[in-house]
């Protein structure tokens, strides 16, 4: 340890329990709970620290400087032009940032009042309290152990204290004469300003601290959690101290709770500020309480505003354009678009309250705002409900969107309600949703009851070129409505049956739909469905002669075997003699396919122990109208496919990106044996398949069935 | 007897049979016998597991009494056959053009099969019945792009004013679509159509589109339209020079084969298209 201006002045300290020995030392102990109640004292006794509500406004090009804005009055306070090597700080009356072998301080007028060599290392943080700042210098990660702490005037930057250390420095706060500063991811000491002198240390036995910021009458630190500085920080431990933690439910981009203090940020967008968590505690209220209870997860240009303790989504917001800077007041949530525009949003409903158009813009805008920030409305926005808000973040076209709109749908699908399910619907049969998105949208309509008109109205809808009409996810909401034992959806899911423009991976989930719902009606259309398509099979020549030529692919053959299958298993639960006959043609029939022979006979002689005597047959008593014992419940497959989760998920190491969940589809026999799986997204078939293959699932009376495992991908 | 027959020679062999060879469709049979419809069980005799048997017995329903014929053959293809078996049918029924192969028909309108759908539309336009004529219009929008030409071709022999509606749905989709140097198959085949059974007021619409879609698509079109004996002269005309107003190659082509398929026959629609040809270099 290296120390300039250091006379020796533990006296001050005046507390028993104080540092014996150096300061940043492995070896010294961590203060006792009534040396950190002085400090908390000190702290809370502490003169208001009064902040310009400014905003700096990176340009474009980063080497073009900056403009500082009041977004008080939304006027252009000054403007700086140096070449900024990394995001700069707001700190009171300065604006500091990295140029080009220094560390520079302007004022908020844009004019240079100091500059002091950056000594190789990268601005890390910055902290202004009456007539100083506090300037750390390092950054780049915790693992990288030097550091330097300067203790500057800041009227002209002459040095009041400087240490220079073997450790990772975080995110400094000064208050009066002293400094609360993160070292080594573990530590918080508070050191005197002027000395460098260890006056008290906080040691995390279980956690990580990275930052440390003042609010109000309180100092706060933390990285992965919220502590309040206080007597309990003294045990060191995340129970032993009043805290706030997220819920670790997965949230869009994996957002952190807060930015790694120990790495600084590019000047210039940098995705890390793009994607993360945003919150302020309130430092009005006893222990750890965020202003409004909430936590706002910030990706590029959606918002979603959680609440605090259960994590259940109040709202969203998506901005017109990407988002430069963000803060948390008590008014609401503050945002700054890259073109300039600033926001307030209303904290009960994320509608704008107040906009400004700023007389600059950027891709990054670093605020200052203190917590009673408070613009004039000057909008009249309508209130935006829940669902509203949640369908306009989960659909759009940008593909950088996705896990937003991958988390807008879970919260969608987790909603009660018609209007939530309408929304699915509306989200499901928009042109352009990625594949990915589809299936999410898909799983959350299955096992909704309410809002099943919706589905209904989709799928009433079918292909027409000329009036520009989509094949809808007729699949998709097939297995939603059987689901919701809606009865009204038998005839719509015949006649897409029978449209040649209904995807063939589509038809099987519509025959087993039509099986669960039961509906004597559909027996006849899923005969003519077998009559049809039992021996389609080869070549067959083109209008006007010529060499025959096979007109379907082998994965298409493949589906509407599948399909044929479940519905010759239908016919045999739910048919009567006339519709079983047909089932004696199709297992001799020598052009159908093998699996389609098989079913047809193993289907017939299980009818006919299942109805011993002609008559009963004949007669359709023995008909059953419910979902067909047999199949696997989801339940029973997740078990059994569980067992295999921890190599499925070795298939997502080192990928590019992680979707939030496998999709896999797959058949199964009475065995148990498992065969023709399909895994989305595609680029992990190769992989997972085999695995999957390998599981061997309980037996049933199924002859070959269609299931599907959703293996959430969340550690 | 059993033996292996292609779909087209056994179509072929029942025109023969049937004493006629025009390709000329069918007027529609006006009946007062209440009409029979086909079960969907193999008819008697029938083994629908043995292609080439079903294939003989087609030709021979074919062959014998038309309705029982068409019976039969509807009620094997609903029944259920193999493919290049239901295509073989389809010919079959085309050519029976019996209405008791209505149901089949409308059945395989909606098969997945392109050639199968495409079958039935020649079938269907064979039949040439109100219902007909609806199924086809609807496939003017199929998810297929041969399926849907086929239908336009098909109403150019029977369109009614409600599937030149339809036709001019077709049209202008693609007109506006831009596909290809010479427009897609379902433009061509509907301008065709257009041209062919379209109203007076049909065919000044379709000049309306010279310049704005490619010639080569609406030529056939025009082509048909001249030739037509139920249109008047000052239409046809006005059709003349309007091409003439091109001056193209192409157009010169169009009147001057026109001109030379009327040769000694002078009226005013050919003197315009002798006049409009000398005009064009």
């Amino acid at each position: 340890m290296k120390r300039l201006a250091l006379p020796l002045v533990l006296a001050v300290l005046g507390c028993a329990g104080g540092i014996t020995r150096g300061a940043f030392s492995l070896s010294t102990p961590a203060s006792d709970a009534v040396v950190l109640a002085a400090v908390t004292d000190r702290v809370r006794s502490a003169a208001p620290n009064n902040l310009s509500p400014v905003a700096a406004i990176v340009a474009d090009d980063p080497t073009q400087g900056l403009v500082v804005v009041d977004l008080g009055s939304g006027a252009l306070l000054g403007r700086v032009a140096a070449a900024l090597a990394s995001r700069p700080v707001v700190a009171g009356n300065l604006v500091i940032g990295r140029v080009t072998g220094s560390i520079v301080a302007w004022s908020l007028q844009g004019s240079e009042r100091w500059r002091i060599p950056d000594e190789g290392l990268d601005l890390v943080g910055a902290s202004h309290d009456g007539d100083r700042v506090a300037v750390v210098l390092g950054g780049t990660g915790v693992t990288h152990r030097r550091g330097v702490l300067q203790v500057l005037q800041a009227s002209d930057g002459s040095v009041v204290g400087r240490t220079e250390i073997a450790h990772a420095l975080g995110l400094p706060t000064l208050l009066g004469n002293e400094v609360f500063l993160p070292w080594d991811g573990q530590n918080l000491s508070v050191l005197d300003a002027r000395t460098g002198d260890e006056l008290s240390r906080v040691r995390s036995r279980d956690d990580v601290v990275g930052f440390s910021f003042r609010e109000g009458n309180a100092v706060y630190y933390g990285a992965r959690a919220l502590y309040r500085l206080g007597p309990e920080s003294a045990s060191g431990t995340l129970d032993g101290t009043p805290h706030y933690q997220p819920r670790s439910d997965e949230l869009p981009g994996a957002a952190p709770f807060a930015l790694d203090g120990y790495t600084s940020l590019r000047a210039g967008v940098d995705a890390r500020e793009r994607v993360r968590l945003l919150w302020r505690p309130d430092p009005v209220l006893p222990g750890v309480v965020l202003l409004h209870n909430t936590v706002f997860a910030l990706y590029h240009r959606d918002v979603f505003a959680l609440d605090a303790q259960t994590g259940t989504v109040r709202w969203a917001y998506v901005s017109p354009q990407d988002l430069a800077g963000v803060a948390v007041v008590r008014a609401g949530l503050v945002v700054i678009d890259d073109h300039g525009v600033a926001s307030l949003l209303a904290p009960d409903d994320g509608r704008a309250r107040w906009r400004q158009t700023l007389p600059a813009s950027g891709p990054q805008a670093v605020l200052q705002l203190a917590a009673d920030f408070a613009p004039t409305p000057n909008t009249d926005d309508p209130p935006r409900a829940l669902v509203q808000s949640l369908l306009e973040a989960a659909g759009g076209s940008d593909a950088r969107l996705l896990p937003a709109q991958r988390f807008a749908t879970h919260a969608l699908a987790a909603l009660p309600g018609a209007p939530a399910t309408e929304a699915l619907v509306a989200l499901l049969t928009r042109r352009g949703l990625s594949v990915e998105l589809r299936a999410v949208v898909g799983e959350g309509l299955v096992g909704r009851s309410e809002g099943t008109d919706a589905m209904l109205e989709a799928l009433d809808h079918h292909f027409d070129y000329l009036r520009g009409v989509d094949v809808g996810p007729v699949g998709l909401l097939a297995r939603a409505l059987a689901q919701a034992h809606e009865r009204r959806a038998v005839s719509v899911l015949v006649s897409h049956l029978f449209d040649p423009a209904t995807p063939t991976d589509d038809l099987a989930p519509i025959v087993v739909a039509l099986r669960e719902l039961g509906d004597p009606s559909s027996v006849a259309a899923l005969t003519d469905f077998v009559r049809l398509y039992h021996a389609d099979v080869g070549a067959v020549a083109p209008v006007g002669g010529d060499e025959p030529i096979i007109e379907r692919e082998l994965t298409d053959q493949d589906h509407l075997n599948a399909a044929v299958e479940q519905a010759i298993e239908t016919i045999a639960r739910m048919g009567g003699a006339p519709e079983r006959a047909l089932l004696d043609r199709v297992r001799v029939h020598p052009a159908a396919p093998e699996a389609v022979r098989v079913a047809a006979s193993r289907m017939r002689d299980g009818a006919v122990q299942e109805s011993p005597t002609g008559e009963d047959a004949a007669s359709g008593s023995d008909m059953t109208f419910g979902a067909p014992a047999g199949r696997l419940s989801p339940e029973a497959i997740n078990d059994a496919m569980g067992q295999r989760r921890s190599e499925v998920l070795a298939c997502l190491r080192n990928a590019s990106s992680r979707p939030a969940q496998l999709r896999v589809q797959f058949r199964y026999d009475g065995e148990g044996r498992v065969s023709n799986v399909s895994v989305m997204p595609v680029v992990f078939q190769q992989c997972v398949a085999p695995i999957v293959e390998q599981v061997t699932l309980p037996t049933t009376v199924a002859v070959r069935e269609l299931g599907t495992w959703i293996c959430s991908t969340a550690q | 007897m059993l033996f292996s027959r292609s779909p087209l020679s056994i179509a072929l062999a029942l025109c023969a049979g049937n004493g006629f060879v025009s390709a000329q469709p069918r007027r529609p049979v006006a009946t007062t016998v209440v009409m029979a419809h086909p079960t969907a069980e193999p008819p008697a005799g029938w083994d629908l597991t043995r292609s080439n048997d079903v294939l003989a017995r087609i030709q021979q329903a074919a062959t014998g009494d038309p309705r029982s014929g068409a019976l039969d053959i509807s009620s094997a293809l609903l029944a259920g056959v193999e493919p290049h078996v239901a295509a073989a049918g389809l010919d079959t029924l085309s050519v029976l053009a019996r209405p008791e192969s209505a149901d089949a028909i409308l059945r395989f309108l909606d098969h997945r099969r392109v050639s199968l759908r495409r079958r039935a539309l020649i079938a269907a336009a064979r039949l040439h019945t109100p219902a007909m004529l609806r199924a086809i219009d609807a496939r003017l929008g199929d998810s297929d792009s041969e399926v849907r030409a086929e239908a336009a071709r098909a109403l150019a022999d029977v369109a009614d004013v409600t599937s030149v509606r339809a036709l001019w749905a077709a049209f202008e989709h693609d007109a506006n679509s831009g596909l290809g140097a010479e427009g897609s198959a379902l433009l061509q085949a509907s301008a065709l159509a257009i041209g062919t059974r379209g109203s007076e007021a049909d065919l000044d619409r379709l000049l309306t589109f010279l310049r704005r879609v490619p010639f080569g698509a609406l030529t056939p079109a025009y082509a048909a339209a001249l030739r037509r004996t139920d249109l008047p002269n000052p239409l046809k005309v006005r059709v003349v020079q309007a091409i003439a107003g091109i001056a193209t190659p192409q157009a010169r082509e169009l009147l001057t084969h026109f001109a030379d398929e009327h040769r000694g026959r002078p009226t005013p629609v050919i003197d315009a298209a002798r006049s409009a040809i000398s005009r064009i270099q």
